[in-house]
């Protein structure tokens, strides 16, 4: 940078003027001002707002990643069939309850779903919403469980449910068995059935009528290479029929 | 035209009762647009004449009832300044304030505009605007949460005592990370005046939500 200096011709003083021009040009000594931190209350406090302690539930949609299953096919219900009941099932992840449901969709009838043990935790379920059965409408069951339905004066219109726990699924994950049921009842493959995952019990329920019970049975264990015995359980009855 | 405190025919009460019922239904809506909560968890029904979506998810339900079951002494006391319903981000850094700010007017004019029909058309309006806000605002990023936080006239401590409604359901003063915005972007959505409440409501939208805010 270069600095011009005009002066009145004067000569002895030129040095001093050379010297003040100097000291003009120097920096200014400065510091650094501490942060102001008043004594009395700064407001902070009072702006800070309050909010609950307990964040709020995270539900997320556990069938996402598979394209097969999208929410425009699939219906998610709560398994009592209403919404103000407080069982529920969650798994507390990380200080945050994490509720995971199939997908998205519509409230599902009641009627289905009147098995569903009171004392079990209610989690979600699946059913397809365009429920059709199959063209074939005779199921043959076997003799013994001819004799089982006699001994009990059960009908064949009547719902039962085929309980599949996590021995059945090894190896597989009972969350990999799951996936593949909802997408087997979601089209149509299972049908009458309605299932529904018991997460607080690790147990699959898939809920049929009783005429296609041995089907379904067979188709279960068939398709998704069930091991050990299949257990069919009937309301108020509990297990009648083993597969 | 009559004119009365807010303690003649316990007006605050009758405040808090409204103000509490529209916010819930503003805040299922609003978790409902902004896409906090699948959509399948959510029911058609019919508010204020209009419709609007409202979570069929028992725990989320009772989320809020309890929220707003503590928040309703503040508004019956006109303590309650601002109700703000925060969306975070997975780093719980907020991506938008959907802020309620309530003015109640200490005297009150009784004419025709303080009928609950007049009130909830004015309501009406808000659920309106909120349904549609998702045309002025940016998409969240994938994996938020909401908090709610009400801001008081006096200091936040000392109205922690009064929110304690519920047993198990505790109070906390907000932290600091989750109440400041980096370069908000300001939406004015709706206001609205009537004799017995004012309020507006407005978002701050943080600029770039894809990004973390670095303080």
């Amino acid at each position: 940078m270069d600095v011009c200096l005009y002066y009145k011709s004067d000569k002895d003083k030129l040095d001093d003027l050379v010297c003040v021009s100097e000291k003009v040009l120097e920096k200014f000594p400065h510091r650094v001002l501490p942060v102001f931190t008043p004594w009395f209350p700064s407001g902070t406090e009072r702006s800070c707002p309050i909010k609950p302690k307990n964040p709020p539930p995270v539900i997320l949609s556990n069938q996402e990643n598979t394209s097969e299953c999208s929410p425009q096919h699939l219906k998610w219900v709560f398994a009592s069939g209403l919404c103000t009941d407080v069982q529920e099932e969650s798994v507390v992840t990380s200080k945050r309850k994490l509720i995971t449901i199939p997908t998205s969709g519509e409230q599902h009838t009641r009627n289905d779903l009147e098995n569903v043990a009171k004392k079990s935790k209610r989690t979600w379920s699946v059913y397809s919403p365009k429920q059709k059965t199959s063209p074939r409408t005779h199921y043959t069951i076997s003799r013994q469980l001819h004799k089982t339905l006699q001994k009990y004066g059960l009908d064949l219109h009547q719902r039962a449910k085929w309980i599949i726990s996590e021995l059945n699924c090894a190896p597989q994950n009972i969350e990999e068995v799951w996936t593949k049921i909802s997408h087997a009842i979601n089209h149509a493959k299972l049908p009458t059935c309605n299932a529904n995952f018991q997460r607080k019990l690790v147990q699959i329920w898939v809920y049929c009528d009783l005429s296609y019970c041995e089907y379904i049975g067979n188709f279960l264990r068939e398709n998704f290479q069930l091991s050990g015995e299949l257990i069919l359980s009937v309301h108020n009855l509990g297990d009648i029929f083993k597969l | 035209m009559a004119t009365l405190t807010r303690q003649d025919l316990n007006f605050g009460q009758v405040v808090a009762d409204i103000l509490c019922e529209f916010l819930e239904v503003a805040i299922h809506l609003i978790l409902y647009v902004r896409e906090v909560y699948p959509s399948g968890i959510f029911q058609k029904r019919k508010k204020y004449n209009v419709p609007v979506q409202m979570s069929c998810h028992p725990e989320l339900n009772q989320y809020i009832q309890d929220t707003l079951q503590c928040v309703k002494p503040l508004i019956e006391k006109n303590e309650a300044e601002k109700v703000v319903v925060v969306i975070m981000d997975k780093e719980h850094h907020p991506v938008e304030r959907f802020v309620f700010e309530i003015f109640q007017p200490p005297l009150l004019s009784i004419s025709s505009e303080t009928l609950l029909s007049h009130v909830e058309q004015l309501l009406r309006a808000v659920i309106l605007k909120i349904s549609v806000c998702d045309a002025v605002l940016d998409n969240n990023p994938p994996g938020c949460t909401f908090t709610v936080l009400v801001y008081t006239r006096e200091s936040a401590t000392r109205n922690m005592e009064k929110v304690q409604v519920i047993k198990d359901f505790p109070w906390i003063v907000a932290d600091e990370q989750e109440v400041l915005m980096q370069e908000p972007r300001l939406i004015p959505l709706k206001t609205m005046t009537s004799d017995i409440v004012k309020m507006q409501l407005y978002v701050e939208e943080r600029a770039q939500k894809r990004q973390q805010n670095v303080p």
